[in-house]
């Protein structure tokens, strides 16, 4: 089996110029590895025809940029139009898209191959991958560890080579916390910067596409390949992109950077404090000054994840009705029993539990009690963050508060999955970007991740800072390896 | 004595070209289901656009009601489970009505009343159903089609003022051009909130009916549910806050099923549109375009002297009024407004036709009007030529010199005519010696007649006169 | 929070458009208890009444489309995914109680 999917983007890319290799090699390679990392679980959908289709009409065109002819993985809420989408539900199990995403129609334009659609936790909903209708993802750095949700099977075909590039969805930490669980590179860019159309809805103030990647060189170049304004979506920024691989490996020295204290506090298990500390220290070896702050409003940030994200789902997963596209009931006698079974039938416990908080808390007086009043603190805690951003140009901390944990552990904690985000939802709520990079290992040789925060549109900065460090710690993060 | 209470909510369709959140063709009359986009289907992933035309529409619509317009506003959601429903929830704008605090002003018997509204707003339509024996069919076409909802205060008080206020509403609706308005075809839907309660004692528990089919039927609806009302009370029967439907067929309200969550909305702000602006700059160049209302043509018409039956007629046809006003200032006003609103009108339901469907080019009909008021022709001779200028079109002069009905003006002529017809009856010159009327009007008709019409009458009767003193 | 009854688990279920069975009330009773009890501290947080709600983190403001128009979708598009349809719609099976 050849193994050109291990070697550097710009080596790739070298060979397909000079046509040692073809695309259709590496699409091969990709569909190989698969098959051997089976036990993974990091696919739902394989997209093997096409893709081998499309990578021999490459043959004829130009290779024309560095994505030109590479793998890439897309998360399964990712919509592809005549490539099933299922959200890793059972509601979905079927459903055929008539539509490409933006990011989709992006990612063609720059010749890049779909190899599939990755499994993750069901609907978005979940930070484990266990919640998938199709079965538990496997983190490929311990079998018996959860790889991290909810864009679990993204982060696993990175981290295991399968494809060096991954599209995932973050809502409260779905693109990072996994990133971080796999020791691979994840970003969240600003709310706004990548058209959401086409992404299933979870929580749509909250939801946003991101680039998961093997190092930062390739995340910046994914990054600038799906931003942009979209007219299909009145969210999206017009700001103009930067060519984000400008801006790595640049001098950080008097970088102004800021330690939120709630991000080093006795909840954040004490190996990935003492790493952060390290980190801190190293930082300022390089010339980086660093202070600790506050954030206000912080301490909310989970309630409010649970009110305002599961608020907007309740509505954004009413459409699945059994009528115009998903599962459907076999027997019932009345309307009200035809929606219920069929929704009964199609979601999955972790999507029900949170339908349920989400109606509840916008019933009657209760969307005053607590829907409105989310919206406002949310309000306080942006504000809070802008005042940070006038006085730092990055915020640093820990991805998670702990390294990946063992399968099946937390199955019945209802607030398990929340409290996984507790450090990644405040940036989610502020729309803010921020970046998972693997900062190290664990005793158990578990990947430590770390979040890079930037202030609006000014991912930038974040790749600059992350460039610098990756290249500093150097470390050997191809999980494959171990297995 | 009990007192009723009436609230109206009206939903309208609008006309504009696309929806009002996706860019969907806003034909729903066509084939179903040729006008739908992946966000009218509510498909997963889509994101909602904005219409401006819609938003335009809202201001008007908010001006022409005397409404105070949002300076910032969000759209809401309101989420509720329909199978005409597609996307669960349906954009609306439940925080910031676009229009808010107007009126409507009606007349009944000389007295005027002001109908407050509470609120417009904008939202989008849902599926039309179709229920068979089986199943129920979506046309999706209407999905997305704009609507505004003008909810007014409990201000009416009768079946009456609720009919009046239902078409002044229609009626500045009309002018405006934003929407069709019509309740037959459901571009136009009316929900009327009724209570009953003794006087100086608070308002009683409203029942809401649906599904009125017509103008007339919101009167009727109404009476029957006050009647009914008023009886359960009698009756000492405690009134229930509930949905009732109109049947037409027995003229009688019906209760609907309800339930229990049924009225729990969850409202919240929509997350996928952006906040939305209106500026003085945009409400004056909207206030710009606006027409003429009919409350302010009716004025002008009455002050022409044009009568009331003749003014109800015209303002009743958008159409027609148009026509009327441009046409009015070049010619005699009444002479016009008696022939839209007599011959036309009559000839247009004959023939099962529009206004907008017969041929009235403007010279020809002001041809007409100029040859009546010069008494060219008779008014009967008129009645005669106007189906022709109608269906065949073409030059007033051209069409009464082909049907042979040009004037005799030419007093020679004329007086030679006169001579004969009263040499012929001398009788009637005795009469008219006698100084009776009757006489004059004879020989008159008999000049006519001997003119095979052609003669002008103004003339004629000139001469006879002359000629009767002299004799 | 006290712990939820099996009355309002029905009622939320209901909202969501849910039927659960016993053995599903019991345990989201529990579950839901523990995140309600979480979301009260929305309740109990101090902010001041005129404070402005955000409603997502996005600057954009006053977009639109000047009433253009797409063609429609094609019948097969339409009903692709569609459970069942009945010529030219969609149909949804008729309830035996309306």
């Amino acid at each position: 089996m050849t193994n050109y999917l291990s070697l550097s983007l710009d080596e790739i890319h070298s060979k397909l110029v000079k046509k040692e290799i073809k695309p259709l090699d590496l699409v091969l390679e990709a569909f190989d590895k698969i098959e051997k990392n089976e036990k993974l679980n990091a696919f739902i959908t394989l997209n093997k025809e096409s893709a081998i289709e499309e990578a021999k009409a490459l043959e004829r065109i130009e290779v024309n940029g560095l994505l030109f002819g590479m793998p890439i993985a897309i998360k399964d809420n990712i919509v592809t139009k005549n490539l099933r989408t299922t959200c890793a539900s059972c509601m979905l199990e079927n459903f055929d898209p008539i539509y490409n995403a933006t990011v989709v129609e992006k990612i063609k334009a720059n010749h890049m191959i779909i190899i599939g659609k990755t499994n993750m936790d069901e609907f978005a909903m979940g930070s484990t991958g266990e919640t998938s209708y199709f079965g538990d993802i496997l983190n490929p750095w311990d079998l018996t560890k959860v790889p991290g949700g909810s864009s679990s099977g993204s982060a696993v075909a990175v981290s295991a080579r399968i494809t060096p590039f991954a599209l995932g969805s973050d809502t409260g930490g779905s693109i990072r916390q996994p990133s971080s669980f796999c020791g691979v590179v994840g970003m969240k860019p600003t709310y706004g910067r990548v058209s959401r159309y086409g992404l299933v809805a979870f929580a749509s103030s909250l939801d946003h596409i991101g680039p998961i990647t093997r190092t930062v060189y390739e995340n910046a170049l994914l990054l600038e390949a799906i931003s942009g304004e979209d007219s299909n979506d009145l969210t999206s920024s017009n700001k103009v992109v930067p060519h984000y691989v400008d801006y790595l490996n640049k001098e950080i020295s008097g970088l102004k950077i800021g330690v939120p204290n709630y991000y080093m506090s006795d909840v954040i298990n004490e190996e990935v404090r003492n790493k952060m500390k390290e980190i801190i220290t190293l930082l300022e070896s390089m010339g980086c000054n660093i202070e600790f702050i506050d954030i206000d409003y912080l301490e909310y940030a989970i309630p409010l994840y649970q009110v305002i994200a599961l608020a907007e789902a309740s509505s954004n997963l009413a459409r699945y009705d059994g009528i115009k596209f998903g599962h459907v009931t076999s027997s019932y006698q009345t309307l009200e029993e035809f929606y219920k079974k069929t929704r009964s039938e199609g979601f999955g416990n972790e999507v029900k539990r949170r339908l349920m908080i989400g109606s509840y808390v916008l019933s009657g007086k209760n969307a005053n009690i607590y829907y409105e009043k989310a919206l406002k603190i949310r309000g306080k805690m942006v504000d809070s963050f802008k005042d940070a951003f006038k006085k730092y140009d990055l915020l640093i901390g820990p991805t998670n508060t702990d390294v990946a944990y063992l399968l099946g552990t937390k199955q019945d904690d209802a607030l398990k999955s929340f409290y996984d985000d507790l450090l990644t939802i405040p940036l989610n709520m502020a729309g803010l970007p921020a970046l998972s990079l693997p900062i190290g290992f664990n005793h158990d040789h578990m990947p430590i991740g770390m979040q890079i925060i930037g202030d609006y549109f000014k991912e930038e900065t974040i790749y600059t800072l992350a460039s610098v460090l990756e290249k500093t710690l150097n470390l050997d993060l191809e999980s494959g390896k171990k297995c | 004595m009990l007192i009723p209470t009436i609230g109206i909510e009206i939903h309208v369709e609008l006309k504009s070209k696309g929806k009002v959140f996706s860019k969907g063709k806003n034909e729903f009359s066509t084939y179903p289901n040729t006008n739908v986009t992946v966000l009218d289907l509510g498909y997963p992933g889509i994101l909602p656009q904005l219409n401006k035309e819609v938003i335009n529409m809202g201001i008007a619509a908010s001006l022409a009601f005397h409404a105070e317009i949002a300076k910032e506003m969000h759209f809401d959601r309101k989420n509720y489970f329909y199978p005409d429903l597609p996307k669960g929830y349906q954009i609306t704008q439940q925080k910031t009505p676009i229009g808010s605090n107007g009126y409507i002003e009606i007349e009944r018997n000389g007295v005027k009343k002001k109908i407050r509204i509470e609120r417009l707003h904008i939202e989008e339509d849902t599926c039309k159903s179709i229920h068979t024996e089986h199943a129920t069919l979506l046309n999706f076409n209407r999905a997305g089609v704009p609507l505004i909802e003008i909810v007014s205060k409990p201000d009416i008080e009768s079946a009456e003022e609720a009919v009046l206020y239902v078409e002044k509403l229609r009626e500045t609706l009309l002018y405006l051009g934003i929407s069709d308005v019509k309740i037959e075809e459901g571009s136009m839907r009316c929900d009327v909130n009724v209570s009953v309660h003794e006087d100086g004692t608070p308002f009683g528990t409203k029942v809401e009916i649906k599904n009125i089919g017509s103008i007339s039927n919101v009167g009727v609806a109404i009476n029957y549910e006050i009647k009914r009302q008023t009886e359960m009370l009698k009756n000492n029967v405690k009134i229930v806050e509930e949905t009732r439907r109109f049947d037409d067929k027995t003229m009688t309200t019906i209760a609907m099923r309800t339930k229990e969550t049924g009225n729990d909305y969850r409202y919240f702000p929509e997350p996928d549109l952006p906040y939305i602006h209106v500026n003085e700059a945009w409400i004056k160049k909207i206030e710009e375009k606006m027409p003429i209302m009919p409350e302010v043509l009716r004025e002008i018409y009455q002050k022409l002297g044009i009568n009331e039956k003749n003014i109800n007629a015209i303002l009743s046809n958008k159409k027609m009024c148009d026509f009327y006003e441009e046409m009015r200032k070049n010619m005699n006003p009444i002479i016009l407004s008696n022939l839209l609103t007599g011959d036309i009108i009559s000839f247009m339901n004959k023939n099962s036709l529009e206004f907008e469907d017969i041929k009235l080019e403007k010279n020809n009909l002001g041809g007409l009007v100029e040859a009546l008021e010069r008494n060219d022709i008779s008014s009967k001779q008129g009645k005669e030529i106007l189906p022709i200028l109608i269906t065949e079109g073409g030059d007033y002069n051209t069409l009464i010199n082909k049907l042979g009905m040009k004037q005799i003006s030419d007093a020679d002529s004329l007086l030679e005519l006169v001579s004969k017809v009263i040499d012929e009856n001398p009788e009637s010159v005795i009469d008219f010696k006698a100084g009776k009327d009757r006489a004059t009007k004879y020989l008159m008709g008999q000049i006519m007649k001997a003119s095979r019409g052609q003669a002008n009458p103004a003339l004629v009767n000139k001469l006879l006169i002359e000629v009767l003193e002299n004799l | 929070m006290q712990g939820l009854t099996s009355e309002e688990v029905e009622h939320v279920a209901d909202l969501a458009n849910l039927v659960l069975t016993e053995e599903e009330k019991q345990k989201f009773s529990r579950q839901l208890s523990d995140i309600l009890a979480d979301i009260d501290k929305i309740g109990a947080a101090n902010i001041e009444e005129e404070s402005k709600i955000l409603i997502a983190p996005t600057e954009n403001h006053d977009l639109y489309h000047n009433d253009e128009t797409v063609e429609s979708l094609k019948k097969e598009e339409i009903e692709k995914n569609a459970n069942k349809t009945s010529g030219d719609y969609i149909s949804v099976p008729k309830a035996l109680d309306d």
